[in-house]
């Protein structure tokens, strides 16, 4: 589970969250309600989606 | 958009260009308003002096890609290349890369930590993206700003125009 802040800027919803192993801090895109099951789907979704940003070429897998 | 060439100019145009809120306090003296004309706090400054300066930060891209997936600028990919790497209006952050990925991603990464704050717009081309709706992570010493999904703005190959503002 995540533990996360809402950021409203601009009409855009961000999570943001520290990663506490890592030290990473993020702040994710958000679209939809704002329930914890959301929200914690949609940071689940990115990190997956993050690592291939990281490693790209696992994009073509 | 740069100040005007001529004419009146009005603190609040300054802060405005800036990127403060207009009808918000500000002085000649902020940080972010003498950094326009590049001038040292505490120097003297006329508002003529401020004619044509800008906030934003503008370079060309040569467009590369990589197996036909990755478009953009990424030396780790040898692709691209940029006139200028360093965004002096974003503390001098450099950039790493500014890439299309796989069909859906748009990626500006920077090899510093730069916080979600400071700018608005990245233009690539005639296509803007705003910092707002960016998803963006600090890690490991690198910045990422990603945008998903999003089409390929740079197109396979040739010149675009980068600004940061």
């Amino acid at each position: 589970m995540y533990s996360y802040e809402v950021i409203i800027e601009d009409g855009h919803t961000r999570l943001a969250m520290t990663d506490p192993e890592t030290g990473a801090y993020a702040e994710v895109q958000h679209k939809g309600e704002l329930t914890d099951e959301a929200c914690q789907t949609t940071l689940t979704n990115f990190f997956i989606e993050f690592e291939k940003i990281l490693n790209p070429e696992n994009n073509n897998e | 958009m740069a100040l005007q060439t001529s004419g009146q100019i009005s603190l609040d145009d300054l802060h405005v260009e800036a990127g403060g809120t207009s009808g918000t306090q500000c002085s000649m003296n902020d940080s972010d308003i003498r950094g326009l004309v590049s001038a040292a706090a505490n120097s003297q400054m006329t508002f003529s002096s401020f004619y044509g300066a800008s906030s934003a930060w503008t370079a060309t891209m040569t467009v590369g890609s990589f197996i036909n997936q990755f478009f953009g600028y990424s030396p780790s990919f040898s692709m691209g290349s940029m006139t200028d790497l360093t965004v002096d209006n974003l503390g001098n952050a450099p950039i790493l890369d500014l890439y299309h990925n796989a069909g859906t991603n748009l990626n500006l990464v920077f090899s510093a930590n730069v916080p979600n704050s400071g700018w608005s717009t990245l233009t690539i081309g005639s296509t803007v993206f705003s910092r707002a709706s960016a998803s963006y992570i600090y890690q490991f010493g690198q910045t990422f700003y990603t945008w998903t999904p999003v089409s390929n703005p740079f197109g396979s190959s040739g010149t675009k125009t980068i600004t940061i503002a």
